[in-house]
């Protein structure tokens, strides 16, 4: 099969040059051409019944007439792209572009193209992308399937640049949709200029190096009123993503034993001649987990990008004032972020879960459980987005309600699975287990 | 719409010009440029567009119906479906393309509604979700990428749609280049690059154009060479049908006889006519290693040296096969009432309808007939032909024959029992319908011995051998031994052995017309139909009921004689499919539709009923749709509104002026922006206060709910005319 993937990944390399190479350099009306060129060769063959091969020659020689003047653009630029922090998947985003004309000549009929960096996949990555693309489609009926396209990271367009005089600097205003979550990396800046006939562009490029952070997608959601209580926890808010105790001051006492030495009290010892040392007032507050499975046979899966998403979501919403929300995934390994009361901003995890990646070692999953355990004992309650429900999922919800946290399970499936999922372990409380399908989440979180 | 006046004018009168509906191109073009002269707009939402492109869709699914009719397309495909060949696969093509042709020259005119709707909604471009229905299921489901909301640009694509059409003609001339160059610059010249001088534009697109030209003259060249160097294909034949030569039995053969279920011929009793049993496509004469001839095969007229030909005959003459020894054919002649075919005269009293396909080609089909028909009525624009066995063999343009037969079996047209034509050898020559192969001779005689037929008549003789056979045989498709296999015995000595007799309705045809013919009884072998399915007073005949029995000739006439046993029809419906009716509604369906085709079905005056209402009732949807309004931008108040928003501002002047000095307003920019920008070049930095001025007094014009009054406005006036100066003078400086 190999061999046969190997073309095929060649000819998928071969189109997709094409195609971004047409983009690039054909205008709206070379495009158009081009596709009466398509349309008009097949025809043309009946010579006897039809004179469409006339306009076969005709759109040809336009066509070859303007590539002929597009090999060149004369001028000098100096390009300044200024980039927002942020922007989310498939939300448009506009920024400001600046042309400097640094030629002796004005410049006009110019138009800005970006230049995304290259994120085609190695043979290894496509061949796992159709796989496992065969596998989903196979589920799906023929008129409902649509091809998903994980490796385009953004749509652009050109965009004309208003005439420069000398000297003088043009301001454009870009837009590009991001198309998936994660970092966009901008290689360089391109000026192209359409031939006389304005079919086809020369393009100049110059490198410009940025890139651009593309938050996962978000969802409205209602006020949820989570589930648990406030909880004691061993060193207050400052010491919340850490260890130890608060830092509010209470008393000071003797020393007992296991008391840490950084808390004694050296004047005070002086004084008595005794170890002392300082009291600190336990503090109790609400701390959630927000749990995200990110174990999938399926590297660009719907549903884990749906996971994200519902994380995301959570993120932003719970008010994190008053509490604390930790977010635990297990990446290339396992993560624990902690956000609310001055800790950090939602942002920073909004910011984490864009680079989020799909661990497709399922088997793995125990590394996750271990994360969740061990961090039950300070949690008021944990909020867990899966993507599967399996028995090791079941398991570790099985675990988590021995120890009596409070849980929400949020189990993401794909379009019509989810009147096919048990409750399981969940049975005693469905009120707090909820199947959310990929292309209604939103409905789904609005009734939570 | 975003096109210049006039250009789709244009191209619809070009379109016109070029496939030969000048009329219809310029009344178009009237009415798509006469939209702009009225100032009634509508208020047409996306959903509007969609019905508007469905009843255009059902307008293109109509006139593909008709093209493909009025092409010949329906007998075309059905000949070439049924009987795939070089001819009929190129008289398919030609079909199809054909009406491949109209459709693309049609186009312009099908689609036009969309056009006028774009017009009047004073839209250039739609969403694909207009189009497709698909994109609409996955926006409304919202699957897949956002493809949905693509503006599709749909007077441009009119416009490429017209072209297209235009180039599907044949005319000679060089005008569909001239005229689409003219218009393709045209449309170039709207989309040029104002980076380039107007004559750098000019020598540019001429040169294209010159360039296309001659290169289109050379293609035409290198076509014609390339057809002059390009190899004859072969011609090849292939098929299925009845050969009225030569029968090739399944006699000897091993496995399932089983025919499909398919309808082939449907019969209609009319005046009380009892249903005919039998319907003969072919007869023959001779028999030979289990196949039968309608002529003594090569070499048979007499032992090689024996004689020869006489002297006189040419090469190929009189010793071939096929060439002297076959039943002549002669051409029957059309009555002068168009659709008769007298083949005989005499009583027939007896008329049935028979419904059956023939090819469209002039060798065309034996037709299936009851023995002593003399009359066809009702079969135009066939052509028909007949031999001395009997056997009519007719073609028609529509590959679908329906007529009515008249018979009686008072005579028929097949001649009596004959000698050999050019018979080289000894006296007399035997009579072919007597001939029995010396091979059979002891099966048969046993057969005869064993009949003990002393004294008994020739009725009686036949009645015997028919009960012989009815006794003791029994019918099987299904033939587990090879008979003949022994090479002492043949396949028939084999079938009449005590031991085996079974065997399908070939056998027994042979077995009786030989049988007969040692009694000294002229025969001849006949194939056809059995008709079996009879409900009321119609029948239909599958192709499992292809059948073979015994023609006998008897007091100076030529009789049926069907010696298989009955139970055959009930062997072979056995094994009919229980997906028989599905089969059995498709063919009703397509017969019903061939039978259009031919004009002989009354369903043509039909479709319109059902097409009409429905075109209709799309029509008054799209007109009546709830909440439709169409707005009017010619009143004056409206116009009034408009000046109020101060859109007739004179700063707009002080604007266009600045984009010579190279300040074009970038989308997104304010007019303050654009000031500041443009006070920076050196030669306005002089203006800068009095731009500033002028453009607080415009957006006090624009903006401020209470305006300027008219002295100011007056101010606004002079100053803007001042400032002009200054911009003239400072560019020339």
């Amino acid at each position: 099969m190999r061999p046969l993937f190997k073309l095929l990944f060649l000819s998928y390399r071969a189109t997709s040059s094409v195609r971004y190479w047409i983009q690039r350099r054909f205008t709206s009306g070379g495009i158009a051409l081009l596709v009466g060129l398509g349309i008009a060769l097949p025809l043309s063959f009946d010579t006897e019944n039809n004179v469409t091969y006339q306009a076969l020659c005709l759109i040809g020689t336009l066509l070859l007439t303007s590539i002929m003047f597009g090999w060149w653009v004369r001028g000098r630029f100096a390009v300044e792209r200024v980039l927002p922090k942020f922007c989310t998947v498939g939300v448009p985003v506009r920024y400001r572009v600046t042309v400097r004309n640094l030629a002796k000549r004005p410049q006009s009929g110019l138009a800005y193209l970006e230049t995304l960096k290259d994120i085609r996949p190695t043979l290894n990555e496509w061949i796992a992308f159709q796989w496992a693309e065969e596998k989903r489609l196979r589920r799906i009926p023929i008129w409902k399937r649509h091809m998903r396209h994980p490796f385009r990271q953004a749509r652009t367009a050109p965009v004309p640049i208003p005439p420069v005089p000398v000297g003088q600097t043009a301001e454009v205003s870009a837009e590009l949709t991001p198309l998936r979550r994660g970092l966009i990396r901008f290689d360089s800046v391109t000026i192209g200029r359409a031939d006389p006939l304005g079919l086809f562009r020369a393009l100049k490029k110059q490198p410009l190096p940025q890139s651009l952070v593309v938050l996962p997608k978000r969802y409205f959601m209602p006020p949820v009123a989570l589930p648990g209580t406030m909880k004691y926890q061993q060193g207050g808010v400052a010491m919340a993503s850490s260890v130890g105790q608060s830092d509010e001051f209470v008393s000071l006492r003797e020393y007992r034993r296991g008391d840490p030495f950084r808390h004694i009290h050296w004047r005070s010892w002086a004084k008595t001649g005794m170890p002392i040392v300082k009291e600190y007032e336990d503090e109790f507050f609400v701390r959630h987990a927000l749990v995200l499975d990110t174990f999938s046979t399926d590297p660009y899966s719907e549903s884990f990008e749906e996971a994200v998403s519902v994380a995301a979501s959570f993120a932003c919403t719970i008010q994190t004032q008053e509490s604390l929300l930790d977010l635990l995934f297990v990446g290339t390994e396992a993560y624990c972020l902690t956000a609310g009361r001055g800790l950090a901003h939602a942002d920073q995890i909004l910011e984490v879960l864009a680079s989020v990646r799909a661990r497709l070692d399922a088997e793995h999953f125990t590394g996750l459980e271990e994360l969740v355990l061990n961090h039950a004992s300070r949690v008021s309650g944990c909020i867990c987005v899966f993507i599967n429900w399996d028995e090791p999922r079941r398991q570790l919800v099985r675990k988590l309600r021995l120890l009596g946290i409070p849980l929400l399970v949020l189990l993401i499936v794909e379009r019509g699975l989810a009147k096919d999922v048990e409750v399981g372990p969940m049975a005693d409380d469905p009120q707090n287990f909820r199947v959310l399908e990929v292309g209604s989440i939103e409905e789904g979180l609005a009734r939570l | 719409m975003k096109l210049p006046p006039l250009m789709l004018g244009a191209v619809l009168l070009f379109w016109g010009w070029e496939v030969d509906l000048p009329y219809v191109g310029g009344i178009l073009a009237v009415i798509v440029e006469g939209v702009r002269l009225i100032r009634a707009r509508w208020d047409i939402s996306d959903e509007d567009y969609n019905r508007v492109w469905n009843f255009c869709t059902l307008l293109f699914i109509g006139a593909v119906v008709y093209a493909f009719t009025a092409n010949q397309g329906p007998s075309a495909f059905g000949q070439f479906i049924n009987d795939p060949g070089l001819t009929t696969e190129r008289a398919a093509g030609e079909s199809g393309q054909k009406t491949a042709s109209a459709m693309l020259q049609w186009t312009p005119i099908i689609f036009f509604p969309f056009l006028i709707a774009l017009a009047l909604g004073d839209r250039s471009s739609v969403k694909l979700t207009v189009f497709s229905l698909i994109a609409r299921k996955r926006k409304k489901h919202r699957e897949g990428p956002p493809v949905a909301d693509k503006e599709v640009h749909a007077d441009w694509v009119y416009f490429g749609t017209c072209l297209l059409a235009a180039s599907i003609n044949n005319n000679e001339g060089n005008v569909f280049f001239v005229g689409l160059a003219l218009l393709l610059t045209w449309a170039l010249w709207m989309r040029r690059s104002r980076r380039f001088a107007l004559p750098v534009w000019i020598v540019v697109a001429v040169t294209a154009c010159v360039v296309g030209f001659f290169s289109q003259q050379q293609l035409g060249e290198l076509r014609r060479f390339l057809e002059g160097w390009a190899p004859q294909w072969t011609w090849r034949f292939s098929g299925r049908k009845t050969d009225v030569d030569r029968a090739r039995t399944d006699i000897g053969q091993i496995g399932r006889m089983k025919q499909s279920g398919a309808i082939t011929v449907r019969v209609e009793m009319k005046d009380g006519t009892p249903p005919p049993t039998l319907l003969r496509t072919a007869s023959y004469r001779t028999y030979r290693n289990a196949q039968w001839f309608s002529f003594r095969p090569r070499f048979e007229n007499g032992p090689p040296g024996s004689g020869g030909p006489p002297r006189g005959f040419g090469r190929g003459e009189g010793r071939g096969e096929g060439i002297t020894n076959r039943s002549p054919w002669g051409t029957v002649q059309q009555e002068s009432k168009p659709g008769t075919w007298v083949f005989r005269s005499g009583p027939a009293p007896m008329r049935i309808n028979i419904a059956t396909y023939v090819d469209t080609r002039e060798n065309g089909d034996p037709l299936p007939l009851p023995l002593g028909f003399a009359r066809i009525e009702d079969f135009p624009n066939a052509t028909i032909k007949t031999n001395n066995l009997g056997v009519a063999v007719a073609s028609s343009p529509s590959g679908v024959a329906i007529f009515d037969v008249l018979y009686g079996l008072n005579g028929s047209i097949d001649t009596p029992p004959s000698y050999p034509p050019f018979h080289f050898g000894t006296n007399p020559p035997p009579i072919l319908e007597l001939e029995v192969p010396a091979n059979e001779w002891p099966a048969l005689d046993k057969i005869i011995a064993g009949l003990d037929l002393d004294g008994k008549s020739t009725n009686q003789m036949i009645r015997a051998v028919a009960s012989f056979f009815q006794d003791n045989f029994t019918y099987s498709l299904w033939q587990k031994t090879r008979y003949g296999r022994d090479t002492n015995s043949t396949p028939l000595e084999d079938f009449l052995a005590p031991t085996n007799r079974s065997g399908h309705c070939e056998y027994f045809a042979t077995a009786t017309t030989l049988l007969l013919r040692r009694m000294k009884i002229p025969t001849r072998y006949a194939v056809g139909w059995s008709v079996q399915e009879i409900t009321g007073t119609s029948a239909i005949i599958r192709e499992r009921h292809a059948h073979a029995w015994c023609l006998y000739y008897l007091n100076g006439q030529w009789h049926d004689l069907d010696t298989t046993p009955g139970s055959w029809v009930a062997e072979e419906n056995r094994h009919a499919s229980i997906f028989q009716w599905l089969g059995d509604t498709w063919s009703r369906v397509k017969f019903e539709f061939f039978k259009w085709r031919a004009g002989q079905s009354t369903l043509r005056d039909y479709v319109w009923w059902i097409v009409g209402p429905m075109l209709l009732f799309l029509l008054y949807r799209l007109v009546r749709r709830k909440g439709a309004k169409s707005r009017r931008l010619n009143s004056q108040a409206e116009a009034a509104a408009l000046l109020r928003l101060g859109l007739d501002s004179e700063f707009y002047q002080v604007e266009k002026k600045l984009v010579e000095f190279g300040f074009v307003r970038a989308t997104g920019e304010t007019l303050g922006e654009l000031l500041q920008r443009a006070v920076r070049d050196p030669r306005l930095t002089s203006l800068r206060d009095t731009l500033q001025m002028l453009l607080s007094m415009h957006y006090r014009l624009r903006f401020d709910p209470l305006g300027i009054n008219v002295d100011e406005r007056e101010v606004l006036r002079q100053h803007v005319r001042q400032t002009l100066d200054q911009l003239v003078a400072a560019r020339r400086a």
